[in-house]
C-alpha cells in the first residue's frame, strides 16, 4: 500500500507546481509539489506599478503642500502689490517704491520688479530703477516692459548694459532657475535610460538610447549656462549717481573715477562697508550702501 | 541789458588778462599773428577788474537797534573779488547772539578805469533778549592777506515803536505756492523805498533754493504802490520766474543789489515817482524764504506726445499750405498753440513715422515775440513729403501737455488733414524705397505701463543650485538609482544560487511549525503534535536535497544523520514519530500516541541541530 502511494507520488512530481502554499503555512493546497527553480518575478521585491505610486503620491504632497503654504503667503504680497499700484497711480511714489519693495522682498515677482522701476525712476533714482528692471529680467527674460525700460533707461542716462560673456548670454535665454532644472533633469533622464532597462529587465530600445544621448546633450548644453548664472549673481548696479570708486576701502580713499547710477559693476570681495568691483573704469571700491545686488538673497 | 553784459565781459576779460600777465602759461595752441592782435585789442579795450587796490571791510547792522527776537541784517561789504574771501573758522559771539548766513553775491561797478568790484555778505542776526550786544572784531582773508572787520554794536530793546525803522528787505511773492516739478513759476519781487516816491532798481535778481532752477528771465520791472504797515509806499516791482526742479516741499529766498538808477529790461513808470539821482551805493538785499509745495506730475496714461510742457495752450486748426499735390511735392503743415507767458518754452512733438510719409522735423514758424508783454503765440511747422499716393491725409501727431490748475493732461494731438495725392508725371513702376522699411513704425524706446499683476514668481533671487536643499535634492534621484543597483544585484545573486532561498524559506517555516508544535503539545492535541513534528522534520531537511518536504519519509530524513546517531536514540524518536504519523495516515489501526509527548525534549534537540545546519 505505502509503495503504491510513492508510486503515485512519482508519477505525479513532474505535473505539479513549486507550492507556496505550504511554505507559507497554508492547507489549503493538497498537491505534493516538485522542485523547480524559483521564478524571477517572484524576487521582485517592487513592482513597476508599486514604484510609480509612490512616486506619484510623494509628488502629490509636494505639489499640495507648496501650494497651500505659498497661498497665505501670495494673499499678502498681492495685497502690497495693489497697494504700491494704487499709490504709484496718486502720484505717491515714495509710498508706492515702499509697498513694492516689500512685496519684491516677500515673493519675488516679475511685474513687483517692474512696477518697482517705474517707481523708483518717478522718484529720480535711475539706479534702484535699473536695478529692479534687471532682477525682473532675472526672473523672466521674456518680460518685454523690463526689456524695453532698460532700453529706454540706459539710452536716456547714457550708461552702457553689463558686459556679459559669451555664456553669461547665453544664461539669459531662460530664466535663471531653469537651467539647474534643466540640467539636473536632463542627466538624471540620461542616467535613469541607461540604468533602469538593465535593472527592470525591460527590453532595451533604440528610442531609449536616442532619448538618454539627447537628454547627455542638452545637460552638456546646459553646464555653460550654469556657469553664466553663477558668475551672474557677482553683478550689481550703482545705486547713486556721481558715486567714488575709491583706490582703498576707507572713506579718505583717493577717487580714482566717478560712477553713474545704474553703472554695471561686479563684485569681487567685500571688506567692512566697501566692496571691490571690477568696473569698466577698473577696480576700485565703493560704499556697500551704493551697491545694489542683482541677487539679493 | 547791456550794462550787465558789458560788466560780465569786463569781468571776465579782466580776469584773464590778469591770469595771462602774470603766468605766461598757455595750454591752448598759439594763435596765429593777426588772431592774436586782435584778441589782444579786444583785451586791452576793456578796464582791467582793480585787484590792487587795498581791501577794506565795512560791517554794518540794519537796524542797528531792534526788538529781542526781530531779525536785523548783518551785512559785510570787500571791494574784493567774492571767490578771493576766505572765511573764518569761528567767530566767538555773545551768548544769546545767533547769527545766521543769509545771502552773498559779487557786483563789478564801472569806474572811470577800472571796474572795481564789490563783494557783499548778509547775515541775519537774531537775540532773544534785551541788551548791549557786540558782534566781535576779526580778521579776514582776502587775495592771501589778512584784513580786519571792526565790530559792531547790536542793541536789543525790549519793546520799540511800531512805526520803528525796519532792516531793508526785499518781498517774494511767487503766483502759486502749490506748484508742479518742471512748471515755470512767475514770482514777483518787491523793493519797497525808503523815502516816499523815491524809486531804487534792483541789479543782479538771484533766487535762492536748492529745489529750484532760476530762469535769469525778467518779464517785467515797475513801480507800484504797497501798504506796510497801514501806510502806503512806493515800491519797485521785479516780476521773474523760477521752474522748480524737485518735488516736496522746497524753500525760495531772493537777493538782489540796489542799483540805483540802473535799468535792465523792460520798464513801465507810473504815476509821480522821484528817481534816486546819486550813484548807487549797491547794498546787497535779501528777503525771507517762503515755502512752495511742490508735487511730482503724475503718470501720463490716457495721452501721449507729453514733451514737458506744463501751462494752459490751446490750438488753432492746423493749416497746410496746399491739399493737393504730386508724390514728393512737400507740403507745410503750420500748427499755432496760443498760451500764457509759458507758451515760448513749448516744444512740439516729434512727428510719428508712418508709412507713406516722410516728415521732417518741426521748425519754429514764428519766433516768439519779444517785448514787454509776455509772448502769447507759438507756431511750428512740419514739412511732409508724401512717398505713395495711395496716403488720403497727412498723419495725426500726438501731443499733450500738463494743465497744473486741472492737475490732469490735456489731449492736443494734431489732427489729420485730408490731401489728395497724384502719381502725375511719375514712371508707372516707380516705388519710393524707404517705403518698405516705413512701413514698419520705428520702435522708439519708452517707459512701460505699469505691470497689471504680479507676473511670474520664485521664492528668492539667489539661484536654485546656490541654494542649501538643491545639491540634496539632486543626489536623491543618486541615491534611488544606487539603492536599484544593489537591489539587483542581491536578485542576480539569488537567481544564481537558489539553496540559499531555500534554506530561508525552509528556516522560516521550520520556526512556523517549532510554534505550532508547542502550542499542540500544550493543549495535549496528540495527532496535531504528531504531524507538526513530522512537517518540522521534514521542512528541515528538505533543502538538503532539494525537494518537496511532504515528498520526504522518513528514512530521507534519517539519511542526514550519521550512523551512530541513525541507529542511535536520535534514528529512534525520529522513526516513532514517523511511524505514528503514517499509522494516522493510512492504517485503520490508530496507535495512541499519547506517549510520544514524553519525547519532545529530544525532538526539540533533534530540530535544533538540524535547524543549524540549514
Amino acid at each position: 500500500m505505502k509503495m503504491k502511494m510513492l508510486a503515485n507520488i512519482a508519477k505525479r512530481l513532474d505535473s505539479v507546481v513549486f507550492s507556496d502554499a505550504f511554505w507559507s503555512g497554508s492547507n489549503r493546497s493538497q498537491e505534493i509539489a516538485v522542485l523547480k527553480p524559483p521564478q524571477s518575478r517572484r524576487f521582485a521585491p517592487f513592482s513597476a506599478r508599486l514604484i510609480s505610486r509612490i512616486i506619484c503620491f510623494v509628488a502629490i504632497n509636494v505639489v499640495v503642500g507648496t501650494v497651500g503654504a505659498g497661498q497665505s503667503v501670495f494673499a499678502g504680497t498681492n495685497d502690497l502689490f495693489l497697494r504700491g499700484v494704487e499709490a504709484y497711480r496718486s502720484g505717491q511714489f515714495a509710498e508706492a517704491a515702499g509697498d513694492l519693495r516689500a512685496a519684491a522682498q516677500e515673493s519675488p515677482a516679475a511685474g513687483t520688479l517692474v512696477n518697482l522701476g517705474l517707481t523708483e525712476w518717478r522718484r529720480g533714482r535711475a539706479g534702484a530703477a535699473i536695478q529692479a528692471w534687471e532682477q525682473a529680467q532675472w526672473i523672466d527674460p521674456f518680460d518685454s516692459r523690463a526689456r524695453g525700460n532698460l532700453r529706454y533707461a540706459r539710452q536716456l542716462i547714457g550708461v552702457e548694459s553689463p558686459d556679459y560673456s559669451w555664456y553669461e548670454r547665453a544664461s539669459a535665454w531662460l530664466p535663471a532657475n531653469a537651467w539647474a532644472w534643466v540640467a539636473g533633469g536632463s542627466l538624471w533622464l540620461a542616467i535613469g535610460l541607461v540604468v533602469l532597462p538593465g535593472v527592470f529587465r525591460w527590453p532595451r530600445a533604440s528610442w531609449q538610447q536616442a532619448i538618454a544621448a539627447v537628454a547627455l546633450a542638452v545637460f552638456l548644453a546646459s553646464l555653460p549656462a550654469l556657469a553664466g548664472v553663477s558668475t551672474r549673481t557677482r553683478l550689481g548696479f550703482v545705486l547713486q549717481k556721481e558715486t567714488p570708486l575709491r583706490l582703498s576701502p576707507t572713506a579718505e580713499g583717493e577717487a580714482a573715477a566717478k560712477l553713474a547710477a545704474g553703472e554695471p559693476v561686479r563684485e569681487v570681495r567685500t571688506r567692512g562697508d566697501y566692496v571691490l568691483v571690477r568696473t569698466a573704469h577698473g577696480r576700485g571700491w565703493i560704499e556697500s550702501r551704493q551697491f545694489g545686488r542683482l541677487c539679493l538673497e | 541789458m547791456f550794462p550787465r553784459f558789458r560788466s560780465a565781459v569786463a569781468a571776465a576779460l579782466g580776469v584773464c588778462l590778469g591770469w595771462f600777465a602774470t603766468s605766461q602759461v598757455c595750454a591752448q595752441p598759439a594763435p596765429t599773428s593777426a588772431q592774436a592782435n586782435a584778441l589782444m585789442q579786444l583785451m586791452l579795450s576793456q578796464p582791467p577788474v582793480d585787484i590792487n587796490s587795498p581791501v577794506t571791510a565795512t560791517a554794518t547792522l540794519d537796524p542797528p537797534v531792534v526788538e529781542a527776537g526781530e531779525t536785523a541784517v548783518y551785512r559785510l561789504t570787500l571791494n574784493a573779488l567774492e571767490s578771493s574771501v576766505r572765511w573764518p573758522q569761528e567767530i566767538a559771539l555773545p551768548p544769546g547772539l545767533k547769527l545766521t548766513p543769509s545771502a552773498r553775491g559779487q557786483i563789478l561797478r564801472q569806474d572811470i578805469n577800472a571796474l572795481r568790484p564789490l563783494t557783499a555778505l548778509n547775515f541775519h542776526v537774531v537775540a532773544e533778549r534785551p541788551g548791549f550786544y557786540m558782534i566781535p572784531a576779526f580778521v579776514l582773508e582776502v587775495y592771501g592777506k589778512p584784513v580786519l572787520v571792526r565790530e559792531t554794536p547790536l542793541e536789543v530793546a525790549a519793546k520799540l515803536e511800531p512805526s520803528r525803522e525796519r532792516a531793508r528787505r526785499l518781498l517774494v511773492k511767487p503766483a502759486r505756492t502749490n506748484v508742479f516739478v518742471g512748471e515755470t513759476l512767475r514770482v514777483h519781487v518787491r523793493l519797497p523805498s525808503v523815502i516816499s516816491n523815491l524809486v531804487e532798481t534792483l541789479t543782479q535778481l538771484q533766487f535762492n533754493g536748492d529745489g529750484f532752477l532760476d530762469d535769469k528771465m525778467i518779464f517785467r520791472q515797475q513801480n507800484e504802490l504797497l501798504e506796510i504797515g497801514g501806510r502806503m509806499t512806493t515800491a519797485w516791482l521785479v516780476e521773474s520766474s523760477v521752474t522748480p526742479i524737485a518735488a516736496g516741499r522746497q524753500t525760495l529766498s531772493a537777493q538782489a543789489f540796489t542799483g540805483g538808477r540802473q535799468f535792465i529790461g523792460p520798464i513801465v513808470f507810473t504815476g509821480q515817482i522821484n528817481l534816486l539821482a546819486s550813484q548807487p551805493q549797491n547794498v546787497l538785499l535779501d528777503s525771507d524764504p517762503v515755502t512752495l509745495e511742490v508735487r511730482p506730475l503724475p503718470p501720463e496714461e490716457t495721452t501721449s506726445g507729453f514733451t514737458g510742457y506744463i501751462g494752459n495752450v490751446s490750438m488753432e486748426t492746423p493749416q497746410i499750405s496746399t491739399n493737393s499735390l504730386r508724390v514728393g511735392d512737400a507740403i507745410r503743415l503750420l500748427v499755432t498753440f496760443r498760451g500764457d507767458h509759458r507758451i515760448s518754452r513749448l516744444a512740439p512733438p516729434e512727428a510719428p513715422r508712418v508709412a507713406g510719409w516722410q516728415i521732417f522735423p518741426p521748425m519754429p514758424a514764428e519766433p516768439p515775440f519779444v517785448g514787454p508783454v509776455t509772448n502769447l503765440r507759438a507756431a511750428f511747422a512740419y514739412t511732409l513729403i508724401p512717398m505713395t499716393e495711395e496716403v488720403r491725409q497727412t498723419p495725426a501727431i500726438p501731443f499733450s501737455v500738463f494743465d497744473p490748475e486741472k492737475a490732469a493732461y490735456m489731449d492736443l494731438t494734431i489732427s489729420a488733414v485730408n490731401v489728395t495725392v497724384s502719381a502725375e508725371g511719375l514712371p508707372v513702376d516707380w516705388k519710393p524705397a524707404s517705403l518698405a522699411d516705413e512701413a514698419r513704425p520705428e520702435q522708439k524706446p519708452s517707459l512701460s505701463a505699469l505691470a497689471p499683476t504680479p507676473g511670474k514668481t520664485i521664492g528668492s533671487l539667489v539661484p536654485i543650485q546656490m541654494r542649501s536643499w538643491f545639491l540634496p535634492l539632486q543626489l536623491a534621484p543618486a541615491l534611488a538609482l544606487l539603492g536599484l543597483w544593489s537591489w539587483d544585484r542581491r536578485r542576480r545573486f539569488l537567481e544564481a544560487h537558489p539553496e540559499v532561498v531555500r534554506r530561508r524559506q525552509a528556516r522560516r517555516a521550520l520556526r512556523r511549525e517549532k510554534r505550532a508544535l508547542r502550542r499542540a503539545a500544550a493543549s495535549g492535541d496528540a495527532p496535531g503534535f504528531v504531524a507538526r513534528a513530522v512537517a518540522a522534520l521534514q521542512i528541515a531537511a528538505a533543502p538538503h536535497f532539494p525537494a518537496e518536504p511532504r515528498a520526504l519519509v522518513c528514512g530521507e530524513v534519517l539519511s542526514l544523520f550519521d550512523e551512530p546517531e541513525r541507529t542511535g536514540s536520535t534514528g529512534e524518536v525520529i522513526r516513532s514519530f514517523f511511524t505514528r504519523d503514517d499509522s494516522a495516515s493510512f492504517s485503520p489501526k490508530r496507535d495512541d500516541p499519547m506517549p510520544l509527548f514524553a519525547l519532545q525534549p529530544e525532538l526539540e534537540g533533534i530540530l535544533k541541530r538540524m535547524e543549524a545546519r540549514l
